[in-house]
This record gives structure tokens, C-alpha cells and sequence, in this order.
């Protein structure tokens, strides 16, 4: 008893008692035991609770994680509908991640995530890379184009437009004194609806207009930048500070014209609903869809169903969005 | 004597200029440090610090899951980094002879360390995430931690070999002198000797791979969940189950704050340069810990 007193008078006087290397040593065996046997223990209660449960059950017990990953358009509408899924399923656990539209095809595809989220439709190459992939649409939207408050709501030409994109050329617009353009400088749905809207492909974008990260960052440039142009999902231009909302004449396109008062919400989900361009132009409105690898699980098909429901309409309006019960 | 006179005015210049370099270089981390802090200011309560995001309504609310996940991340990738980075500083250090093998050694942690981290993060994807997915459960801990560990590893293995070849070598050679072995040498001599110094790029490891966003994002994933501990039996995993939290998602705080700012419209500005400066604060403390053990320095 003694000794150990001595001991550990000696430790705690002489701090190099113990080398350093062979405390953390002894830490990481210590942590490692410690981890293992925590480990083991809930193992075996694990594996007692999955023998006494039926077989059924046994399934349950391992699909109650969903991993839903993809647009960024989709996701922060995916996170509200996980919390509210989870309110009302205990025990089930649904997580959200971002990383774009064609993340979310790939991924799901790859099967390192359960539910790909992409504000489009599937492309023909990704058809033919997965041609399992099977697709719930939950939602739709649309992109809108804007200009910073300085400039009065007018209704923006088409053909002028594609000019002025695809030459960084904003004098083209000669409705109004536009001087900057922004697009988005990563791969997005809403730069592809734009762009297949102005017939072209994303690359025809003239790449020396400016880039900017997500539909926040392009709002944000426009907001802050006089006399700029740029397009965003209508989730995000709608009750917007310091832009105004631009009407259309589709020339070149459908030909007809949707004045800038009439880019409503009511409008665009009455053409989501339609799709016959009279409202807003269907080349502009785009669906939220979700797509699973295959049939869905029991969970997977669950949480869709919640989010195809009426019931979760509220969390697309959230966030500016139309659920898929409204217009379907 | 006009001489001697420029000379000494050439003196107070260039003193003169280097002091506002200096300064200038201070006060900018001040100016990003003081914004940051007071942009984070109206965020910056008990709740949202201690609430994991799943727990809180609407988007973007608490960012306890991410303050958790960014410490484990970096604490268990430098796990995993600092046995390969010291065994790699003291075999090319003490053991092995300048061949082209070891000169080629030393090229590849170079190449390794200049190595974009978008490229390990791509790398980790697909090796880890991708075809490791039974071992390590697809985006999680363990994969973040493993492609990090990669990525510190070249900070820590050249902390460590500036650290041995700091060690006197009388002081080595008095112990060889006393009929040590190299191995004797090397534990008891040079490991000690250096030993703040590989502490230090420890530290700065940590640090490292506590501000990684990049890696992170394609190795770890994100989760609105706090890390939960248990095993719990999964069909399709290694030996049929799954370790928690290692083969779990896990949040990390660069990742919070792109998510404020790619959500600007819903989430409010003030929660992204909240997280922001928790992790500044993080760091700092890092760095701080790493001056303490230098300070000390009684460890080496």
C-alpha cells in the first residue's frame, strides 16, 4: 500500500514517469478495449433482440436508415420532409445530403446512397448507364429570370437573350441597361433548364460570364450587383429583397408572351399542372423527382409516399416550391 | 559619413517595412477573425450550439452534430496518419541508406502533399465510398477519416523529420557511445528529443483536417444526426453489421456553413458565420495547444 502511495507520488512529482509515447500507447490499447467490449456488449444485445425477433422484423431492424443525397434544389425541401417523416416514424432515421442533380442519378446508380434527388429527368446517358433506376416525382418548379431592382419589371426577349449568353453580350438586351450577366458555375438543374429553354447546351454558355455557386449565390449577385441579370428557381426570386421578376416574349419559342406582372406562382403551378405553355413557359418549369435503384424498399416507398402526400405540401411551400399534389 | 548616414536610413526603412508587412498580415486575420465574429454574433447562443441540426425546426438551426463530427473526424484521421507519418520519418531519418529508392520516397510524400485535396476527396469516393462500401458503410467516419489521414499525412511525416534531424547528434552518439542500440537510440534518445516538434505537426494535423471541406464532402457525407454508439446487425455489410459511428455519415462544421450559404433564402446568414467561427475557434485552440507543448517543451 505503501509503495503504491510512493508510486504514485513519484508520478504525479515527476512528470516524465511515464515516456509519453507510452501513455498514448496505453490510451489508444485502453480506447480500443474499451470500444471492442462497448461493442461486443451491444452486439449481443443486438443479436439477442434479432433472435427473439421474427424474421420480419429482422429486415426492419436493418433498412431503418435512408440516405437521401442529390440537387441541391431538392434538398433543402428533402430535409424538412425527413424531420417531419421522423416525427411520425420512430426509430426511422433519414438523412439529407446535397451535392447536385447529377450526384444524385450517379450515386443512387452506384447504390452508396438509397434515394437520389434531381430537379430533372433522367438524361439518355444515365438511362443507359442505369436503367434500373425508377423515378417518384414529388414536386415541380420553375426558373425565373431576374434583375437587380434598379431596373423596372420588363419582359425580356428570348432571342435576345440567347445572344447575350451565348456572346457575354448585354447590350443585346435592349429592353433595359443591362451591363452584367451571371450564370451558375457548377452543373445545375436550373442552368439546364435555362439553357435547353434558350436551345442550348450548358457549354454553349458563354464561359467568361460570370459564375456564381447555387441559386443563393446567384440572387445574391444580383441583389448586389446594378443593372445584372441572372436566373433562379422561382423558390428562391419569389418575396425576394432588391430584384424584380422579368416576364417573357418567347420568340423563337412558343411565341407567346407572359408579361412580367403575370410570373406568379399561381400561373406557374396552373402550368405545371398543364403544361401547355399558356401560364408560364413549360420550357422553364422543371419536376422534383426522387429515384430509387429499382422498386423501392418498404422504407424507401414509405417516406416517398409521405412526401408525395397532401399532407407534406406545406414544407414545399416552405421553401417556395409546389408539391406534386397540387398540380398533378 | 553620407555613406554611413543612407545606410543606417536604409536600415530604419527596410525595419519600418517589414513591421507593416507584419502588421498588415495581423491585423487582416484580425479583420476576418472580428467579422466573422460579429456576423456570428446573433447566432451565437446555447441552443445552437448544443442542438443537433435534426432536433431543431426548419433548416440549418444547430450545429451540434457538426461540432462533434469535425472533432472526431480530425482526431481519428491523425490516428490513423501518425503511425505511418513517424515510422516513415524515422525509417528515411535514421535507417535508410540516400538511395534513389529513398530519394523517390521522399518525391512521392512531396507530390503526395501538394496533392489537391479535390483529388483525394475524388479518389476517396470511389475507392472508399464506392468499392469499400461493405467495410466501411459507404459515406462515413471511417472513410473521411481514412482519406484525411492521407491527406495530414504528409504535414505530420515532414513536421516530424525537420523534428528528428533537430536532435543534437553528440547527444545520439553519446548513446550509441554507451552501447545503445540503434532501436535503444532512436526510443529513448531521438523519439523524446524531437518529440515536441512531431507533437507540433500533430497538432497542426488536427487543424489540417478539422477546416477540410472538400475531402470531406465526398468521403463523409453529411448527416443531420449526432454520432450514435452501438453495432447493429445490417444485411450487405462486413460480418453483417454495422459499427457506429464508424461506418456511420457524419457532419463536419465546413460543411454546415456552405450549406447556410447554399440555403441563404431560408437559412439565416448569421448561422453560417456561427459555425464558421466555432470552427475558427476550434483551430485556434489547436494551435494553441500546439504552442503550450512547444512552450513546455519538458515532454522532448
Amino acid at each position: 500500500m505503501n509503495k503504491t502511495k510512493a508510486n504514485m507520488k513519484r508520478l504525479l512529482k515527476d512528470k516524465r514517469a511515464v515516456s509519453p509515447i507510452v501513455a498514448t500507447l496505453v490510451l489508444v490499447v485502453v480506447s480500443v478495449i474499451g470500444a471492442a467490449s462497448v461493442g461486443t456488449i451491444m452486439g449481443t444485445f443486438s443479436s439477442d433482440v434479432a433472435e427473439d425477433a421474427s424474421t420480419g422484423e429482422v429486415i426492419t431492424v436493418s433498412s431503418t436508415e435512408l440516405l437521401v443525397a442529390g440537387s441541391t434544389t431538392v434538398q433543402p425541401v428533402s430535409e424538412l420532409l425527413a424531420k417531419a417523416y421522423m416525427d411520425e416514424h420512430q426509430g426511422v432515421k433519414v438523412t439529407v445530403q446535397g451535392g447536385g442533380s447529377g450526384a444524385g442519378v450517379a450515386s443512387v446508380g452506384m447504390g452508396i446512397v438509397d434515394i437520389g434527388a434531381a430537379s430533372r429527368d433522367m438524361k439518355d446517358a444515365e438511362k443507359d448507364k442505369y436503367p434500373y433506376l425508377k423515378k417518384h416525382q414529388i414536386g415541380g418548379s420553375a426558373v425565373v429570370i431576374i434583375a437587380n431592382e434598379n431596373i423596372a419589371a420588363f419582359n425580356i426577349d428570348r432571342e435576345q437573350l440567347i445572344t447575350a449568353y451565348e456572346d457575354n453580350d448585354p447590350d443585346a438586351i435592349t429592353d433595359a441597361d443591362i451591363t452584367t450577366l451571371y450564370q451558375r458555375a457548377e452543373a445545375s438543374g436550373t442552368e439546364e433548364t435555362f439553357a435547353k429553354w434558350l436551345g442550348m447546351s450548358e457549354d454553349e454558355i458563354n464561359a467568361t460570364i460570370e459564375g456564381k455557386t447555387g441559386n443563393a449565390g446567384v440572387l445574391a449577385a444580383v441583389q448586389d450587383t446594378e443593372n445584372s441579370l441572372g436566373f433562379v428557381d422561382y423558390g428562391y426570386a419569389d418575396g425576394a429583397d432588391g430584384i424584380v421578376i422579368l416576364g417573357i416574349v418567347d420568340t423563337g419559342g412558343s411565341g407567346k408572351t407572359y408579361d412580367h406582372a403575370d410570373v406568379t406562382g399561381k400561373n406557374i403551378k396552373k402550368e405545371l399542372k398543364n403544361e401547355d405553355g399558356n401560364s408560364y413557359v413549360t420550357k422553364l418549369t422543371r419536376p422534383l423527382n426522387y429515384f430509387t435503384n429499382g422498386e423501392p424498399s418498404s422504407l424507401e416507398n414509405s417516406y416517398i409516399t409521405f412526401a408525395r402526400s397532401p399532407g407534406a405540401t406545406t414544407y414545399f411551400h416552405e421553401i417556395g416550391y409546389f408539391s406534386i399534389t397540387e398540380f398533378a | 559619413m553620407r555613406d554611413m548616414r543612407w545606410r543606417k536610413a536604409e536600415e530604419k526603412l527596410l525595419i519600418a517595412v517589414s513591421a507593416m508587412m507584419a502588421g498588415i498580415t495581423s491585423l487582416l486575420l484580425l479583420a476576418i477573425i472580428g467579422k466573422i465574429a460579429f456576423e456570428a454574433f446573433p447566432s451565437l447562443t446555447l441552443y445552437f450550439l448544443t442542438t443537433p441540426e435534426v432536433d431543431t425546426p426548419g433548416l440549418g438551426q444547430g450545429i451540434a452534430n457538426a461540432i462533434v463530427g469535425t472533432v472526431y473526424l480530425s482526431l481519428l484521421s491523425v490516428l490513423l496518419a501518425i503511425p505511418l507519418a513517424i515510422g516513415t520519418a524515422i525509417y528515411l531519418k535514421k535507417y535508410a541508406k540516400d538511395t534513389i529508392i529513398t530519394r523517390s520516397f521522399r518525391f512521392m510524400i512531396d507530390v503526395l502533399s501538394g496533392t489537391p485535396s479535390i483529388v483525394l476527396g475524388i479518389f476517396g469516393l470511389l475507392f472508399l465510398v464506392y468499392y469499400m462500401k461493405v467495410v466501411t458503410g459507404g459515406f462515413s467516419l471511417i472513410a473521411g477519416a481514412i482519406a484525411l489521414a492521407i491527406l495530414i499525412l504528409p504535414v505530420i511525416e515532414r513536421a516530424s523529420e525537420e523534428a528528428i534531424d533537430a536532435v543534437p547528434g553528440e547527444v545520439e552518439e553519446a548513446s550509441y557511445a554507451l552501447g545503445a542500440t540503434k532501436w535503444d537510440t532512436i526510443r529513448r534518445i531521438t523519439i523524446p528529443y524531437s518529440l515536441s516538434g512531431i507533437i507540433t505537426g500533430v497538432i497542426l494535423g488536427i487543424g489540417r483536417a478539422a477546416e477540410e471541406s472538400a475531402v470531406v464532402i465526398l468521403t463523409a457525407g453529411y448527416t443531420q444526426f449526432l454520432p450514435s454508439y452501438e453495432i447493429l446487425p445490417r444485411e450487405g455489410m462486413l460480418f453483417g453489421m454495422k459499427i457506429y459511428p464508424f461506418q456511420d455519415l457524419v457532419a463536419t462544421l465546413p460543411i454546415s456553413v456552405y450549406h447556410t450559404f447554399e440555403h441563404s433564402h431560408i437559412v439565416p446568414i448569421a448561422n453560417g458565420f456561427a459555425a464558421a467561427f466555432v470552427l475558427i475557434i476550434i483551430v485556434m485552440l489547436v494551435n494553441m495547444l500546439a504552442k503550450i507543448v512547444i512552450w513546455r517543451g519538458k515532454i522532448g
